[in-house]
C-alpha cells in the first residue's frame, strides 16, 4: 500500500513540480507588470473566482459533464458496435465504411448548427455534437483491431473447428482491445472539444455558457476559472476510460 | 486383404498432393507432386530448402488450406478441413495474450465448448512436464521465446490429438535452448505416444529426432528422398557422437547442397 503510494508519488512529482513552478512564474509575471486584471489574471484571482458561487460552479459543470459522458458513452457504444459490424459482414462494411469515410471528412464542428435546428437548445443536442465529434476514432480503431491479427490465432481456433462466430469473440475482440482503448482515449479529449463547441454555438447553461458571459463582461479570471473546470473534467473521463482499460487488460503493461 | 493389412497401422497418408497459390502476378505452383505416409507413433522431419513450401504442406494437412489435386486420408478416411485430433504448433508460438498461460493452456478446451475445470488437473501435469511449474498465473508477454513455445506445445497436448503438426518450433531459439527442447520434445513424445510430423530447416535436428526423414526439393517441391533414421531410442546427446548419426546429417546435407547447386545453376 505504501509502497503503492511512494510509486505513485514518485511518478507525479516531475509533473506536479513543473505545475506549481509554471503558476509561480505566472503570479510573478502579473505582480511584477502590474498587468490589468481583465487582460491576464493572477493565479489568486483564479482561484478567487473558483470559490466564488456567483459563477454558479456545480449548476454548469454538471450540464457540461452530462454533455461529455453522454457524448462520450453514445460514441464509445455506437463506435464499438459499428466497428465490429463492418467488420463482421462484407456487405454490411461495403454499405457503411463509405458513408463513414464521407462523413468524417465534413468538418464536425460545422454541423453543429444543425443539431440545434433540429433539436433546439439545451444539453440534448450538445450530447449530439460531442458524439459526433467522438466517435470517429472509436469505430476505426476496433475495425483496424478486429482486423489485424496474426493469422495463426484464426489458423489455431480453426484447427479445434472453432466455429466463426466464436472465433470472432474469444479470439478477435479481445485482441482487438488494445486498439479499441486506444480509440476511446482519443474519443474521450474529443467529447469534451464537442460539447464545448456546442454550448460556444447556442447554450444558456454550461462551462462554455459562462466563458461567453464572462467574456461579455469582461471577467477573465473565470474564463481561466471554466477552463479549469473543463480540464477537470477532461482529465476525469481520461482517467476513467484509463482505469477501465487496466480493469479489461491486466495482460498489458504499458508505458503509465 | 493384405493391402488392407498394409495400411491398418498407416495413421495419415497423402496421395500425388499438389498445391498453388493465386497471386496478382498469376498462380504460384508451391507443391508439385507430394505423396508420403506416416505410421502411428513415428516421428516423421520434413526437411527442405527455404520457401520450397514446408509450412504449405503442414497447412494442407492441418485442413487450412486447400489443395489443388491428390488426397489426404487420415485414419483411413478422406480428409477436406480441420480435424480435431489434428494439432499444429507454429513457428510462432500464436499464443493469445489476453490470457494467462494456464488460460493459453486451457484455450483449446474453452473453445470447443468443453468444461475447463476437468481439465485444469491435466494443464498443470502439462506444465510440470514442460518446466513451467509456477508460472501459470503469468502473461505470454512475462515469458521467454522458449518458455512460449512450450506452453503452446502444452496448449496442443492439452487435448490429446493423436497427430501433432509442429512447423519449425524451435526455429527462433537459440541453440542451446533448442537442444534442451528437443530432447524435452523426444521425452514428452514417448511418454504421450503421439505422431509428430516436424518441419525444420536444421539438417542436425532432423537427424536427431527423425525415425524418418522426408527430404524436399526446392519449389515447386516434390520428394526428393525419405531416409529412415536408424538410431537407438531413446536418443540423448550421445547420440550425436556416435558415426551413423553423422553419416546421416552427412547424407542429408548432400542432398540439401544438390538442390542448393541446381537453384543456383538454374
Ligand atoms: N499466402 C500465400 N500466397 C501466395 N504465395 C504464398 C503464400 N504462402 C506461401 N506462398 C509461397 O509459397 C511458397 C512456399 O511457402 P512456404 O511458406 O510453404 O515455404 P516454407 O518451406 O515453409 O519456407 P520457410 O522454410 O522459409 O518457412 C513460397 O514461395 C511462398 O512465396
Ligand atoms: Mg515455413
Amino acid at each position: 500500500m505504501w509502497n503503492k503510494l511512494s510509486k505513485f508519488l514518485e511518478q507525479i512529482y516531475p509533473f506536479v513540480g513543473l505545475l506549481i513552478l509554471l503558476v509561480g512564474l505566472w503570479q510573478m509575471l502579473v505582480v511584477i507588470t502590474n498587468i490589468q486584471s481583465y487582460l491576464l489574471p493572477s493565479p489568486v484571482r483564479v482561484v478567487q473566482a473558483l470559490g466564488d458561487m456567483q459563477w454558479r460552479w456545480f449548476y454548469q459543470a454538471e450540464a457540461t459533464s452530462i454533455e461529455i459522458f453522454g457524448g462520450f458513452l453514445l460514441a464509445a457504444s455506437v463506435g464499438i458496435l459499428l466497428g465490429i459490424t463492418i467488420t463482421w459482414s462484407n456487405i454490411l462494411r461495403r454499405a457503411i465504411l463509405p458513408m463513414l469515410v464521407f462523413l468524417n471528412s465534413l468538418p464536425k464542428i460545422a454541423l453543429a448548427p444543425l443539431f440545434i435546428i433540429w433539436l433546439g437548445y439545451g444539453i440534448i443536442p450538445n450530447i449530439v455534437i460531442a458524439f459526433t465529434t467522438a466517435f470517429f476514432p472509436v469505430v476505426i480503431n476496433t475495425a483496424a483491431g478486429v482486423v489485424e491479427i496474426d493469422p495463426n490465432l484464426i489458423n489455431f481456433a480453426k484447427s479445434l473447428r472453432v466455429p466463426k462466430w466464436k472465433r470472432f469473440f474469444k479470439i478477435r475482440i479481445p485482441n482487438a482491445l488494445p486498439q479499441i482503448f486506444a480509440g476511446l482515449k482519443t474519443s474521450a479529449t474529443l467529447a469534451v472539444i464537442g460539447a464545448i463547441v456546442g454550448e460556444f454555438v447556442a447554450s444558456s447553461r454550461g462551462l462554455a455558457a459562462v466563458i461567453m458571459q464572462a467574456q461579455g463582461i469582461l471577467a477573465t479570471e473565470a474564463i481561466f476559472a471554466a477552463l479549469v473546470w473543463i480540464s477537470v473534467l477532461g482529465l476525469g473521463l481520461y482517467g476513467l476510460v484509463a482505469l477501465t482499460e487496466k480493469i479489461f487488460m491486466p495482460w498489458a503493461q504499458g508505458i503509465e | 486383404m493384405e493391402a488392407q493389412n498394409a495400411n491398418r497401422d498407416k495413421l495419415i497418408v497423402l496421395k500425388n498432393i499438389r498445391k498453388s497459390y493465386e497471386s496478382k502476378e498469376g498462380s504460384i505452383l508451391a507443391i508439385e507432386d507430394i505423396t508420403f505416409e506416416v505410421e502411428e507413433g513415428d516421428f516423421v522431419v520434413i526437411v527442405g530448402p527455404s520457401g520450397c513450401g514446408k509450412s504449405t504442406l503442414l497447412k494442407v494437412v492441418a485442413g487450412l488450406l486447400s489443395f489443388d489435386r491428390g488426397s489426404i486420408k487420415f485414419r483411413g478416411k478422406e480428409i477436406s478441413g480441420p480435424v480435431r485430433d489434428i494439432g499444429m504448433i507454429f513457428q510462432e508460438p500464436a499464443l493469445l495474450r489476453w490470457k494467462t498461460v494456464i488460460g493459453n493452456i486451457l484455450a483449446p478446451i474453452e473453445l470447443m465448448g468443453m468444461n475447463k475445470k476437468e481439465y485444469e488437473q491435466k494443464a498443470k501435469e502439462l506444465l510440470k512436464l514442460t518446466n513451467l511449474g509456477g508460472f501459470e498465473n503469468k502473461y505470454p508477454s512475462e515469458l521467454s521465446g522458449g518458455m512460449q513455445q512450450r506452453v503452446s506445445i502444452c496448449r496442443s497436448l492439452v487435448y490429446d490429438p493423436s497427430l501433432l503438426l509442429m512447423d519449425e518450433p524451435f526455429g527462433a531459439l537459440d541453440a542451446m535452448t533448442r537442444e534442451k527442447m528437443n530432447l524435452e520434445l523426444l521425452e514428452i513424445w514417448r511418454e504421450s505416444k503421439k505422431t509428430i510430423l516436424f518441419v525444420t530447416h536444421s539438417i542436425p535436428e532432423a537427424a536427431f529426432m527423425a525415425d524418418s526423414v522426408v527430404a524436399l526439393t526446392d519449389r515447386p517441391s516434390r520428394i526428393n528422398e525419405k531416409i529412415t533414421i536408424d538410431l537407438e531410442r531413446p536418443r540423448t546427446l550421445t547420440t550425436k557422437t556416435e558415426n551413423k548419426y553423422d553419416e546421416y546429417t552427412e547424407k542429408l546435407y548432400q542432398l540439401m547442397r544438390g538442390e542448393f547447386e541446381t537453384e543456383v545453376a538454374g
